[in-house]
């Protein structure tokens, strides 16, 4: 019957089609919004007003903004360029993050995996409803306390984004830990080594990929927040992070005094884009530990 | 060195996180039950005294209770259902065997989610400007569709922070779903085709029934994760616009409210009962989380 496989192949055709038209649409409008704030910060635009679609076509690149991103003192009671420094005191802030979020996490994980111990189950299960808490729910109680504890700083800042990271990479560690044979470490104990030794030396090694996505996940959670940042820190400019910064200079701390648009355009493509391709390089790891977290497969 | 027994040693291992924890969580917590039963605010920072249910009683009184949740209700539900529609609509085109170019499109898509989504939206915030934004200047227009203002309507307001976070969210889900429908045997397919099952047949009997327990995780956890979802919220409208007859602005949440009460007008008491509340209603539906989808029984 020609007029049904006709039917069909109109009916494939159209499916297809239609199949394109959405992929199409939906991939201009995913990319619309990064490529917007690429092309402003290549452009010597200054104002929301001054940006127009022309700015949306690449004509006259030019780093200026990304020049004064990194030169610029919009602070003047900031001795040093401003960015840079925000910059620096992210990292700092989230490296000790991800320092503190990988021996809790790996240290809870192993109790979990390899030991017993008492209330276990009650025990586990209260740690775990926490990681349904996001940093910016505990921050006004942690804010409370802290202020009375004077630790409305650096360290207080590192002790709120820890357990946010390590209660939830607690519970990845343990699953990756079951997978690793009990049988090397325990070689390794009959060896001499202590079982504290055996968690360093052995189970650390081996747990390397759930180590690296603790360590990524803790380092990204305090990057990334403004919220606690902003409660504890945020009137000393002096001490502020980069997304602090990028709140500044995005004029919502207050529009009047921020610097030109593309220096904010140039900050957010200066800091969104290597942790865009973090995310990228990481996503298939992440997707796996939340599946197997989830149970889904 | 004296062998400890198995017990203690595994606790020994466990007690930094519990240390953590009730340090970091249950601690806080309870100095801000403390806190809400006080009347500490800028008027009151150091000499605060107990004033008892207070707060308590001034957000059942003045209506802020129910706004909240209605608002709540509004901000979850509204982002949630179209994310989800969304996210399996592309992840059954994507499904398609016949489609060139599905890793590519894949790829694209999912760089709303990969870009870091606080900046993503700083930058939002100034493409939703009125009128000089991008969006109100060039994309509405060009579309024919009406200006969307954030910062005057309550249309406006949640359309655009719903708009804006299922940009930021549609690639989790596709994502998600993706994956389940691939991990669906093909060998289903082949034997419904040789029955001669027609499109929808295949998709009620075999795709919807495959993919039930994950739609039901993903929805029960991102309602969680959307309902106490700060940054949005606290970006785009910072809970704005204000309304003169009612308490409470249109499109606060518990919170951004708490934060906002704390950080903006200094009513730390107050922040600190609604901080009570809103980890209150969490807890309870983490609760449920836990039971319905049973993710802790193979975890301890």
């Amino acid at each position: 019957m020609p007029s049904r496989r006709a039917k069909r192949i109109a009916l494939k055709a159209l499916r297809l089609a239609i199949s394109y038209i959405v992929l199409i649409v939906m991939a201009a409008w995913s990319v619309l919004p990064l490529y917007y704030i690429i092309m402003t910060s290549f452009s010597n635009v200054g104002t929301l007003v001054s940006l127009t679609i022309s700015t949306l076509i690449p004509k006259h690149i030019t780093l200026e903004a990304y020049e004064k991103l990194l030169t610029g003192r919009f602070i003047p009671s900031i001795r040093v360029p401003n960015f840079p420094l925000w910059v620096l005191h992210s990292i700092e802030l989230a490296a000790a993050t991800a320092l503190f979020s990988v021996a809790l996490a790996m240290l809870a994980g192993y109790a979990l995996s390899r030991l017993d111990m008492p209330a276990k189950k009650s025990l586990a299960t209260f740690v775990y409803i926490i990681t349904f808490l996001p940093v910016t729910a505990t921050t006004v109680p942690l804010y409370l306390l802290f202020a009375r504890l004077h630790l409305l700083n650096y360290v207080g800042l590192v002790l709120a984004y820890t357990p946010g990271t390590a209660v939830f990479a607690a519970f990845l560690a343990k699953l990756s830990i079951d997978a690793i044979p009990p049988d090397y470490e325990e070689a390794a104990m009959i060896d001499g080594l202590s079982r504290f030794g055996a968690f360093v030396r052995i189970v650390f090694r081996m747990a390397a990929p759930v180590v690296a996505l603790t360590a990524l996940l803790g380092f990204l959670g305090a990057y990334m927040d403004y919220a606690t940042a902003y409660a504890f820190i945020g009137s000393n400019s002096n001490a502020w992070t980069a997304m602090l910064g990028l709140w500044y200079l995005a004029g919502l701390f207050n529009y009047a005094s921020a610097p030109a648009y593309n220096i904010f355009a140039a900050g957010a493509v200066l800091m969104g884009i290597p942790l865009m391709a973090l995310f990228l390089v990481s996503q298939r790891m992440m997707t796996r530990a939340y599946s197997s977290l989830a149970g889904i497969k | 060195m004296p062998r400890l027994s198995p017990k203690v040693e595994g606790f020994l291992y466990f007690l930094p996180l519990i240390v953590t924890v009730l340090f970091l969580f249950l601690y806080p917590l309870l100095y801000a039950v403390y806190i809400s039963f006080t009347n500490m605010g800028l008027l009151h920072l150091f000499n605060y005294r107990f004033v008892g249910l207070l707060q308590y009683k001034l957000m059942l009184r003045q209506g802020y209770l129910t706004s909240l949740l209605i608002n709540e209700v509004v901000w979850t539900l509204g982002s949630l259902i179209p994310m989800m529609a969304l996210g399996f609509a592309l992840a059954l085109i994507l499904n398609q065997r016949d489609l060139y170019g599905r890793s590519l499109f894949y790829a694209i898509l999912i760089l709303p989610w990969a870009f870091p989504g606080f900046i993503s939206l700083l930058v939002w915030s100034g493409m939703w400007t009125d009128p000089y934004g991008f969006m109100n200047r060039y994309l509405l227009p060009f579309l024919h569709l009406p200006h969307v203002n954030l910062v005057h309507s309550v249309w406006g307001a949640w359309t655009g922070l719903i708009v804006t976070n299922l940009w930021l969210s549609f690639p989790y889900y596709m994502t998600v779903f993706y994956s389940g429908l691939q991990s669906i045997p093909s060998e289903l397919y082949e034997l419904a085709d040789v029955d001669g099952a027609g499109a929808l047949a295949k998709f009620a009997r075999i795709t919807l029934p495959s993919l039930k327990k994950t739609i039901a995780f993903v929805f029960i956890t991102s309602f969680v994760f959307t309902w106490n979802n700060f940054y949005p919220i606290y970006v785009l409208t910072g809970g704005g616009p204000g309304i003169p007859s009612k308490p409470i602005v249109s499109t606060e949440t518990f919170i951004v409210y708490a934060y906002q009460e704390a950080f903006s007008y200094n009513n730390y008491a107050f922040a600190a009962a609604l901080s009570i509340v809103s980890t209150a209603i969490t807890m309870v539906l983490a609760v449920i989380v836990l039971k319905f989808t049973g993710i802790l029984e193979g975890l301890v």
